[in-house]
């Protein structure tokens, strides 16, 4: 077949210029190799590539074995050509056209290279890419991305929704404000201010003084709640632990920061601490005063008893079952742990002391309280017997052992019976109020102190709260027996001088008890006088300073006892002078007086107002033998 | 560039006796202080280092500005430089004393831990900085990185040459070559400092195991090629490496000044939220 091939050049100058070829060859052979017909440069093109054949009169390019023919942009191992077609051979492109003389060539084609490709150095630079930042990781997008995340995920978005806002919390607040941690505003109450008192005092309107108001403390009256009292660092947090040197800043040397005070220095309760003042029944007529704990100190109740004759006595229980008398018996924690329940007549002392007059009737027996009351009761119950027919006494006359019930007394018979009922009542009373008798077991006999003039009974007062400066808990204490505490009102062994069973000691509800060994230097109690309140040493066996490691004893900051705040001496901020916008929770008069009547400097009177308004009061009111016990104040939980 | 020493021992190191001295000063004032309610960032104490906290912070983001103010003729670059990475570094134990230590899952702790963050990565720049400069000089031999890649296109170039009589086999191992050898791309294959897909070294790998038998004039262009195309992937190897350090000195820098950025808000946002809710 007879072909032209025509090159179509790029001159340097831009100008294109076509360099034409004729062969007549049976195929044309084109690929890289120089033993082409069309030999074409380029590593992407094989060394023969393809060729061109005539058959029949048509043209067909063929694919050499294992290349691939692109005709007009399609892929293929062969194709049939006209006029038109382009064949794209590595970077050339083979383009079939009319034969400008006809007859002449039997195929014409024009070939250029199209794709001149850039020198290597362009190449290879478009290969190259350096610099780690690239569109949005770059230094500048980056940093907005950081502001914008930021400020809209932890102020934009908390500002428009609260419910976001618990990143702002700098932490959890402790345990008793838990329930408002969602309510900003109940503590942050403004803006960009800090949290104010009334904040606080919403809730707590009735916080104490830590002073009497007659003591001007600058540095405390002036504080804010916030300056102690530090919020969001954690449930368990105790915001009223303010750490072993707290207290000791201002009483370790009160002498010259409070020269007003008689109260002792303490700074640690191990190393210094004053003994434990009392609040002392002396005269059972009288409050109570605070003295130090001495030996010879002897309280004066109004009632005779002795632990000696009682604890670890064997007595009839319930359900006739034998028992032995222990601590639970008659002491019994009130509902809060802290103190004891008075002891009770009734509850207590009943079971064995029945007031019984008549020992034909040992079931009758009066109430205990006034012997007025207490005669009238025994004069009924005779002239019952009188009445009902009923009397049986051999010594009685005659007259009346006779009588029959229904009929009406005669004028004699009115006589007799008033002069044996006057006798049996008089010998009822003896066996109350002779010495030794009934009543005298326990109490001073006060002839015409009953209510109609006749023999009544000394003014009682028992102490419940002995030390009213301090908070104690019975129940901190339940796993040590009474007696570790309290030894002169514990008992002997009571294997020694019975023969029963030893018996269960616990029983519910009673703090746990148990027996000690007597030894020759532990007193025991005989007489009610005695103080068995332990002093300061009895504590530090197990109690030591606040800063105290611990591993043998138990650390214990001074708040551990003692309350900063007290609700008796007004509240926070307040002075004398002040207007006294505090009212005590108590319907008691007295006890809002008692703030204002101390002496500053008279720390019985400091403690006997503690006493009275706020640590557990013991005050005679009208109607009521046992005296009013109200709660400690809870400021110390604040 | 400045030199490590030369900006860490500014001065006979005056900007770090300045830090050790601010650090010391809050120290004692934190172990000194003894408030009512225990020691926090909202007492005096707390408040007061705070305020040092966020002026420092402040003032280091300055050296950002200060860096491009070459007509500045106030303290030099160096000195900037050299008190920055030390009130920079102070701050890490600087912090903690003003909120005494309390953390937790909230905005203020982020301040803190993206601050960290900025730390931490100022600290490794300094690192580079005192180690990635001798590595480079080392690995270029007195050759520009222009003259490396030069020198590749000249040898793509010869390798074309050289490939043109031979069977397609080793045309198309040229190709390969030059079409699949690629420098830099990723910030993870900048920082690895190899490519496991490298054109050159697959088509090295091919040309040696190729069991065509040349004669003559080819067989001579054969060995030419193999030998350039080794010399290539030596080259790239130096190459590759030289991205690797270079990237390494922009790397923290990327993480530093983003996270400044954030700090910032995020301190922006402590402050905010703090004097608010008071």
């Amino acid at each position: 077949m007879r072909v032209r091939l025509t090159e179509i050049r790029l001159r340097p100058t831009g100008k294109k210029v076509r360099l034409d070829r004729d062969l007549d060859v049976e195929s044309l052979f084109i690929g890289r190799g120089p033993d082409n017909d069309l030999s074409l440069k380029g590593l992407t093109i094989s060394l023969h590539q393809a060729t061109l054949r005539m058959a029949d009169g048509r043209l067909y390019a063929e694919a050499a074995p294992g290349q691939e023919v692109n005709c007009n942009g399609l892929v293929s191992q062969g194709e049939r050509l006209a006029i038109g077609d382009v064949l794209k051979i590595g970077s050339w492109e083979l383009r079939v056209i009319e034969p400008t003389s006809v007859g002449e060539f039997d195929v014409a084609l024009e070939y250029e290279e199209t794709d001149r490709g850039e020198d290597e150095r362009a190449a290879l630079d478009a290969r190259v890419r350096l610099g780690l930042e690239s569109g949005a990781f770059a230094m500048r997008p980056l940093a907005w991305a950081g502001i914008v995340l930021v400020l809209s995920l932890f102020l934009l978005l908390p500002l428009a929704w609260e419910g976001a806002q618990s990143p702002w919390n700098t932490g959890d607040v402790s345990r008793g404000h838990a329930y408002i941690e969602n309510d900003c505003q109940s503590c942050h109450s403004g803006l960009f201010r800090p949290v104010q008192n009334q904040d606080c005092m919403t809730c707590h309107h009735d916080i104490g003084r830590h002073a009497p108001q007659t003591m001007s403390m600058e540095a405390l009256d002036d504080a804010s709640c916030a300056t102690c009292h530090l919020e969001h660092r954690g449930r368990q947090v105790d915001l009223a632990d303010l750490g072993a040197g707290f207290c000791a800043d201002c009483h370790s040397d009160l002498a010259s920061t409070l020269p007003a005070t008689a109260l002792r220095n303490a700074s640690d309760f191990g190393d210094d601490h004053p003994p434990f003042q009392l609040a002392l029944v002396t005269d059972p007529a009288e409050e109570a005063v605070s003295v130090d704990v001495t030996p010879d100190l002897v309280e004066v109740s109004g009632l005779e008893f002795s632990h000696l004759r009682h604890v670890g006595k064997a007595v009839s229980g319930r359900g006739d079952e034998k028992q032995y008398l222990q601590c639970g018996a008659c002491h019994q924690p009130d509902a809060g742990g802290l103190y004891m329940k008075p002891v009770v007549f009734e509850d207590h002392c009943e079971d064995c002391h029945q007031l019984d007059f008549d020992a034909t009737a040992p079931k009758n027996a009066v109430p205990h309280g006034d012997p007025a009351v207490i005669r009238d009761r025994i004069r009924g119950f005779y002239a019952n017997r009188v009445l009902d027919g009923d009397v049986k006494d051999p010594a009685a006359p005659r007259r009346l052992r006779l009588r029959r019930p229904g009929k009406r007394l005669t004028a004699d018979e009115a006589e007799l019976s008033r002069k044996w009922v006057d006798g049996k009542v008089a010998a009822a009373e003896r066996r109350f109020y002779e010495r030794p008798g009934t009543c005298d077991l326990c109490h001073t006999l006060a002839p015409g102190a009953a209510s109609d003039g006749g023999i009544g009974i000394a003014p009682v007062q028992v102490q419940e709260v002995w030390v009213p400066g301090s908070i104690f808990s019975h129940g901190s204490h339940a796993p040590f027996a009474c007696v570790k505490c309290h030894p002169a009102a514990g008992v002997f062994d009571p294997e020694e001088d019975t023969s029963l069973a030893r018996p269960s000691w616990s029983l519910e509800g009673a703090i746990p008890y148990e027996l000690i060994p007597r030894e020759p230097t532990t007193g025991v109690s005989t007489v009610s006088g005695d103080i068995l309140i332990p002093d300061v040493a009895v504590c530090r066996d197990c109690h030591a300073g606040a800063t105290a490691s611990g591993g043998e004893k138990v650390p214990s900051p001074c708040s551990m006892c003692h309350p900063f705040h007290v609700r008796a001496n007004g509240p926070m901020g307040t002075i004398a002078d002040a207007e006294p916008a505090f009212v005590p929770p108590t319907p008691d008069a007295d006890a809002a007086e008692g703030a204002g009547e101390i002496e500053s400097g008279d720390s019985a009177a400091i403690h006997r107002a503690l006493f009275r308004n706020g640590f557990g009061a013991h005050r005679d009111s009208a109607g009521s033998r046992w005296r009013d016990v109200r709660h400690p104040p809870f400021d110390r939980l604040n | 560039m400045i030199g490590p020493r030369t900006f860490l021992e500014y001065q006979n190191y005056r900007y770090l006796k300045v830090a050790l001295a601010i650090f010391f000063l809050s120290l004692a004032a934190y172990v000194f202080d003894d408030p009512p309610g225990g020691r926090s960032g909202s007492s005096w104490t707390g408040y007061g280092l705070g305020t040092i906290a966020a002026a420092i912070i402040f003032w280091l983001m300055w050296l950002g500005v200060r860096k491009r103010d070459y007509a500045s003729a106030g303290a030099p670059l160096k000195g900037w430089t050299s008190a920055h990475v030390y009130l920079g570094t102070m701050l890490i134990f600087l912090v903690p004393l003003h909120s005494a230590f309390e953390f937790g899952w909230n905005v203020h702790t982020l301040a803190y831990v993206l601050m960290l963050v900025v730390c931490f990565s100022g600290i490794l720049g300094v690192a580079f900085y005192a180690l990635v400069p001798t590595s480079i000089t080392r690995n270029r031999n007195n050759i520009t990185l222009d003259a490396m890649l030069e020198r590749i296109a000249e040898i793509d170039a010869e390798c074309r040459m050289a490939a043109d009589g031979l069977p397609d086999y080793y045309a198309q191992a040229v190709v390969t070559s030059i079409d699949e050898t690629r420098i830099g791309g990723s910030v993870r294959a900048q920082l690895s400092g190899h490519d496991p897909d490298c054109g050159t070294s697959l088509a090295l790998k091919s040309l040696r195991m190729s069991k065509i038998d040349l004669a003559g004039d080819a067989k001579e262009q054969e060995r030419k090629l193999v030998e350039l195309i080794a010399r290539k992937e030596l080259l790239l190897k130096q190459i590759r490496r030289d991205v690797r350090f270079k990237s390494l000195l922009d790397l923290w820098l990327i993480v530093h000044v983003p996270f400044a950025f954030a700090t910032c808000a995020a301190l922006l946002v402590h402050i905010f939220v703090v004097f608010w809710y008071h």
